[in-house]
Order: C-alpha cells, then sequence, then structure tokens
C-alpha cells in the first residue's frame, strides 16, 4: 500500500512539474520586471544624502542589466579544470549585451539598514520589438 | 550630482535631431538633487537634468554587463549608455524634498524607424486622369480599359494606407466608369473633401502608340505611363513622384499585306500598377500617422483613425494647441472601433478644439 501510494505521490508531482514547466514556456507575460540592489554606504558622495542618490542610481543601473538580461538572455561561457581527481581551478561568467527601451521606475524602496531596492518595467509588446529588429554591436 | 550636470545635459542635447522619418514616443522622468547649502536653483538644474536623462533611457539605452565567478570569488561591472533624442519637455511638478529638489516632467521624444509600417495612413486618390490614345482599338483597347479598371481597384488595396475614398468605389458601376468621351475614371472623386490627416494621390495615365516603322515594315507599339504626385494633406507639400512606365509590342507587318506577321499577346497593365504600389507602400509605410480631433468634449476627444489604421488601445497621440505652438496635450486612446477613436487626456491643460491634428507616438 505503501509502495502504491508513493508512486502516486511521484506520478502527481510528475505531472505537477511538468505543467507548470509547459505552462511557464507557454505563458506571455504582460511586462517584464527587475529588481537591482546597491548599499549607499559604499557609494562615493560628500554627504549622506548624495550617496543616497548614488546608490538609487546604482541599483537602477543593476535592474538595467538585468531587464537586458530578460529580454536578450545571457550569454555564459566557463572552465572547470581537474588534476588527479582533485579541482584545481573553476572559472565562470556571463555577460548581456543590448538594448532597453521603454523601462520605467516602479518602485525605489530603502532596504535592510543601508540599502536602495529598485524595480523596473518594461512593456511586452516593447520587448517583443526589440527582440524583432535586427542585432546590433556597440562598444 | 552638479558633475553629472554637463555631461547629462551634452548627451541629452548633441543627440541627432534631423529624424524625418521618425516615429514619437511619449516619455516621463523624474529626476533629484540635493540642495547643497542653499544653492536651489543648481539643484533644480541638476535634478531636471536627471530627469532628462531618465526620460531619454526610455527611448533607448544600451546595456553591456558582466560577471565572474573565479575560484569562488565574485565579481562584476556593468555599464548603460542612454541614447535618446527629447524634442519637447514640460515640468509637470517640482519642489524640496527633505533637504533634495525633485523634478517631474514629461515630454515627447523620438523613436527609431524600426516601427515603420505599423500603422496605415489615410490617403485620398483624387484626379487621376486617363487617356487612352484614339489609334488604340480592338482588343487592345478592350484589354487595357480592363487593365485600368482593375489597376486602380489594386493600387487601392495597400497595407501602408487606407483609401478613404474606398467606400465610394463600389457605387461606381462598370458602365459608368467606362466613360468612352473621357476615360476619366476617376472624375466622380473630385468633389469629395480630402483628408486634412492625410495625403492625396493624383496624376495621370496615359496610354500611347509609338511608330517605330522601318522601309517596309509598320512597327508600333504600346506604351503606359503612370505619373502619380504624392501629396501631403496637411502641409500641402508633395512628398513623392510615382513615375512609371510599360512598354509592350503592338503591331508588326510588312506594307501591303493585312495581317500581321506576328500575332501579339494582349497587353497587361497588371505589372505596371503592381510596382507603381510597391513604391507608394513604401514612401507611406514610415509616414506619421495623424488624426483630426473630430469632437472634443467631458467625455473624451474623439480621433478620425482605428482600427482600421492601425491604432490599438492604449496608444498615444500628441496633440499640439492651435493657440501656441508650445503646448501641447497628450491623449491616450481607450477604446478603438474601425475607423474611430476615443481618447482622454493626460493632463488638464491646454484644453483640445475639434479640428485640432493629432500624431500618433510609438
Amino acid at each position: 500500500m505503501l509502495k502504491v501510494f508513493g508512486a502516486s505521490v511521484l506520478t502527481l508531482t510528475l505531472l505537477g512539474c511538468a505543467g507548470l514547466s509547459e505552462g511557464a514556456m507557454n505563458a506571455q507575460p504582460a511586462t517584464y520586471r527587475a529588481i537591482g540592489y546597491a548599499a549607499w554606504s559604499i557609494q562615493s558622495g560628500s554627504n549622506a544624502k548624495q550617496k543616497q542618490l548614488m546608490a538609487i542610481k546604482a541599483a537602477k543601473t543593476e535592474a538595467m542589466r538585468d531587464l537586458a538580461e530578460k529580454i536578450h538572455g545571457a550569454l555564459v561561457s566557463g572552465r572547470s579544470i581537474v588534476v588527479a581527481h582533485r579541482g584545481d581551478s573553476d572559472f565562470v561568467q556571463s555577460s548581456v549585451e543590448g538594448l532597453v527601451r521603454g523601462a520605467r521606475v516602479v518602485s525605489i524602496i530603502p532596504v535592510a539598514q543601508d540599502s536602495y531596492e529598485v524595480t523596473l518595467e518594461v512593456d511586452a509588446a516593447e520587448v517583443e520589438a526589440l527582440r524583432n529588429m535586427p542585432p546590433r554591436t556597440f562598444r | 550630482m552638479q558633475k553629472y550636470l554637463v555631461p547629462i545635459l551634452a548627451l541629452v542635447i548633441a543627440l541627432p535631431t534631423d529624424e524625418a522619418h521618425a516615429g514619437l514616443r511619449y516619455v516621463s522622468g523624474e529626476g533629484r538633487a540635493v540642495i547643497s547649502g542653499n544653492d536651489v536653483t543648481s539643484a533644480r538644474k541638476a535634478a531636471l537634468a536627471d530627469a532628462l536623462y531618465e526620460a531619454a533611457a526610455q527611448l533607448g539605452t544600451k546595456v553591456k554587463g558582466a560577471s565572474q565567478l573565479n575560484n569562488g570569488i565574485y565579481k562584476d561591472e556593468h555599464s548603460i549608455l542612454v541614447d535618446g533624442h527629447i524634442r519637447q519637455h514640460q515640468i509637470v511638478a517640482e519642489g524640496r524634498e527633505n533637504g533634495s529638489y525633485f523634478v517631474k516632467i514629461d515630454g515627447i521624444g523620438n523613436s527609431d524607424d524600426s516601427e515603420c509600417g505599423s500603422s496605415r495612413v489615410d490617403l485620398d486618390m483624387r484626379k487621376v486622369r486617363i487617356q487612352i490614345a484614339n489609334g488604340i482599338t480592338g482588343y487592345n483597347y478592350n484589354a487595357i480599359v480592363a487593365g485600368l479598371r482593375h489597376g486602380i481597384d489594386y493600387l487601392g488595396e495597400g497595407e501602408s494606407f487606407r483609401v478613404t475614398d474606398q467606400s465610394h468605389l463600389p457605387a461606381i458601376s462598370g458602365a459608368e466608369r467606362d466613360n468612352h468621351s473621357t476615360f476619366d475614371y476617376m472624375a466622380q472623386f473630385t468633389s469629395s473633401q480630402p483628408s486634412l490627416s492625410g495625403y492625396s494621390l493624383s496624376g495621370d495615365i496615359l496610354v500611347e502608340r509609338i511608330r517605330n516603322d522601318g522601309l517596309l515594315t509598320n512597327v508600333t507599339d504600346i506604351q503606359a505611363t503612370l505619373s502619380l504626385k504624392l501629396y501631403d494633406n496637411y502641409t500641402g507639400s508633395q512628398i513623392g513622384l510615382i513615375r512609371k512606365s510599360l512598354t509592350k509590342a503592338d503591331r508588326r507587318a510588312i506594307y501591303g499585306f493585312a495581317e500581321p506577321w506576328q500575332q501579339q499577346p494582349r497587353i497587361d497593365l497588371h505589372p505596371l500598377f503592381e510596382e507603381a504600389r510597391a513604391e507608394l507602400e513604401h514612401k507611406l509605410a514610415c509616414q506619421p500617422l495623424r488624426a483630426a480631433v473630430t469632437e472634443a468634449g467631458p467625455s473624451g476627444i474623439m480621433l478620425s483613425v482605428g482600427a482600421e489604421n492601425g491604432v490599438n488601445e492604449g496608444d498615444y497621440f500628441l496633440l499640439t494647441s492651435t493657440a501656441s505652438k508650445n503646448q501641447w496635450q497628450i491623449v491616450q486612446v481607450e477604446t478603438v472601433n474601425s475607423r474611430q477613436a476615443l481618447a482622454r487626456t493626460l493632463k488638464p491643460n491646454p484644453k483640445i478644439l475639434a479640428g485640432t491634428t493629432a500624431l500618433l507616438m510609438r
């Protein structure tokens, strides 16, 4: 009985996963959102207020990068070397390059002791238009 | 913050300004700057520059970034380059807040040409004068009349434009259009009013016979020439000339023999109209979509374009006040039917009057 119960649970779990995965693949979000964080204590600036504004800018930039990854994807490369069954070195790099248009600030929230969280959003139609544009290379 | 003012302003101002066919986009931005000492003026300027930067970022931001994980040590670096041209902007809110100055703006920016063909402009076909030389008779004449009739219909079925006089076409039966005395099929349209927000096409189609006789041979060709001028109804200026020509062998005979030595197939005018429509599509695909305000009231602003023009719910239109070119209003489309759109203004002022021209922004 336990075996049957276990098998049923496994089957249900697998079905659930498949459904979720398929749904996630087919779902077209109305908007794409990205979040960036930055601590203001490490920013350059002559006073706390200026550092806070710089932190918001840094968080926006990070969110913009996250958005670019969601729109254009990221190129991941890596190299792991094992010598005589012992890990010798491990290197992973991910990079992104792309154009983002129509991104707007959804919220700027102070979090933890000295950080800011910035949420950016872009419409799915905008993303679709960007993806259909011919690829560009820029410096 | 002030040290960023000069490069930011330089970037925003130095961006290209000559984008004749570029689309427009509604953008907004909010900027902040710390008030150092009591220098509110500098803080205000810095906040405005910041707001312009944020608004310009909506037009195009190039993002580059890389993250590395090297033997457990994480390092990342990313940069953004803002590249957008703000044509006009206005401050919608500003003030002091917790030791800093904030400025909120909205504005109109240029978007790039990649959106060509996403809308259909209105086109009036007017005064297309058709002449067929008297010497053309028989089966060739019949083929030309049929070809012109079909060709004009074909010309009006574009993807980047919508012929506003199309509704008149079914009313004209074959017999009315087959007017032997003038060959002017389009004369019926000359009394209708052109759409102020659209474009007009007028010109001539001439079908003539050209003689290329030799000493003993009687050689004639039929040449059809289409010459159409494209006008912008709003500015009144000519924005294009479409000139296409097609030559087809007609008679090949030897003097003294009644029968031609070679029977020529009927003339087919379709390639002529095919080329003309392709050029018309090309010229109109990147033209801005304009609309006229047909009604303005508390329930909203009614625009003279609709789903047939490619207008969607949520689209923005820019309206410039007739009283002052520096005052503009933005409306957002709420509902669309096939030929009209109902929009709502985003700001209380300036007031919009019927007859104002609106420009689609995307």
